[in-house]
């Protein structure tokens, strides 16, 4: 007990900022999704919704002008189909990942739920480590969503981890809350975890040098997009009733 | 229809990716408190990503040693961990939330015993 030691931190990421904004256009669940990652960063800012979908410029001009360091933005298209660019902005890189198997925390069936601002922290697969573009996924990933030592807005104490695996070319994210073991459980048991949500899939699609363009450092041969996949599946359906015909 | 099948071949510039991560990253220059991130030490891999419950045990096994993992550490560096049990302050779901959660749990559990 007592005073707490003082900690050596080098602040590097004291001026960390995140501008998080979607497109107009956004169904519910993604817009739910984007007021998640709001309660659970800090350090983001968001910003109204963008008009346009292709000049998208104009978010690394609206970063600037709230001087933030990089840029999530939520893609939709055709009222179902969501991508999120994650930029550093002003000068790059930017990924750009499809957004699936999405659960917002406003599910029940996720029973975890921890201090709002309190710092988490980052789980990685060590698969992160493997290949460049994994590794680059990773940095951007941790300067996103670490918040920063003594951010004004953050609260003491650890009490949720949040998590970032690496499975079938995607990175796969969980947020739990960490249950310290309380009373006479402090001896015999350890830390347990529930899990707060949201839930989502992030397949990795391109990287870009620059921000949200530039050249492609890295494109992703496994990504079928959603449009082939329902276009795929219409055909499927048609051989389907034709053999039912015949 | 066939330029749609047969694709050009895909980027995969390493050295321009490392490139681009030597020019923004700044981790390798950060304490560790200033991200708390953990990367794991068990590289086993899901089996198959379709089986819900054994990927779900799976993250909760990972999360978990990471979990230990960062507690240890904090405590080396004499960071509070523990939220003192009168330290109350805003949570990401509100009380209201969670009422209708465990309600929703009570809920499903009298399901189970009315089936039984």
């Amino acid at each position: 007990e007592g005073k707490a030691k003082s900690v050596d931190a080098s602040l590097v990421n004291k001026n960390e900022k995140t501008l998080v904004l979607t497109s107009r256009g956004a169904t519910s669940r993604y817009r739910h999704l984007m007021l998640d990652l709001l309660t659970l960063v800090p350090n983001a800012k968001k910003d109204a919704k963008l008009d346009t979908k292709n000049e998208r410029n104009v978010v690394v001009e609206a970063a600037d002008l709230r001087g933030c360091s990089s840029a999530m933005f939520f893609e939709c298209r055709k009222k179902q189909d969501c991508y999120m660019w994650l930029a550093k902005t002003p000068s790059g890189p930017s990924i750009k990942f499809h957004v699936e198997n999405v659960h917002t925390m406003a599910e029940l069936k996720m029973t975890g739920n921890h201090l709002k601002f309190s710092r988490p922290s980052l789980h990685f697969a060590p698969a992160f480590d493997e290949t460049a573009h994994r590794r680059l996924i990773k940095e951007a990933l941790i300067q996103t969503f670490a918040t920063p030592y003594r951010h004004f807005k953050s609260k003491p104490f650890y009490d949720h981890q949040m998590c970032f695996y690496w499975e079938d070319n995607r990175v796969w994210f969980r947020n739990y809350q960490v249950v310290h073991p309380a009373g006479k459980e402090v001896k015999t048991q350890g830390l347990t975890l529930s899990e707060t949500g949201p839930r989502l899939c992030l397949h990795p699609i391109k990287i870009f040098a620059g921000a949200f363009g530039g050249a492609v450092l890295f494109e992703d041969e496994t990504f079928v997009s959603p449009n082939a996949q329902r276009a795929e599946s219409k055909k499927r359906d048609v051989t389907k009733y034709q053999q039912k015909v015949q | 229809r066939d330029g749609a099948t047969a694709r050009k071949s895909y980027a995969n510039n390493e050295k321009g990716l490392e490139a681009s991560l030597e020019d923004f990253k700044w981790t390798h220059k950060a304490k560790w408190i200033d991200h708390m991130t953990i990367t794991g030490t068990n590289a086993e891999r899901v089996v198959d990503v379709n089986d819900d419950l054994t990927r779900e045990t799976f993250f909760y096994e990972r999360a978990l040693e990471s979990a230990n993992e960062c507690v240890r550490r904090l405590k080396d560096l004499g960071v509070p961990v523990r939220r003192p049990d009168d330290y109350y302050a805003e949570m990401v779901k509100s009380d209201e939330h969670m009422k209708r959660v465990r309600s929703e749990l009570l809920f499903e559990q009298q399901q189970l015993e009315i089936r039984e």
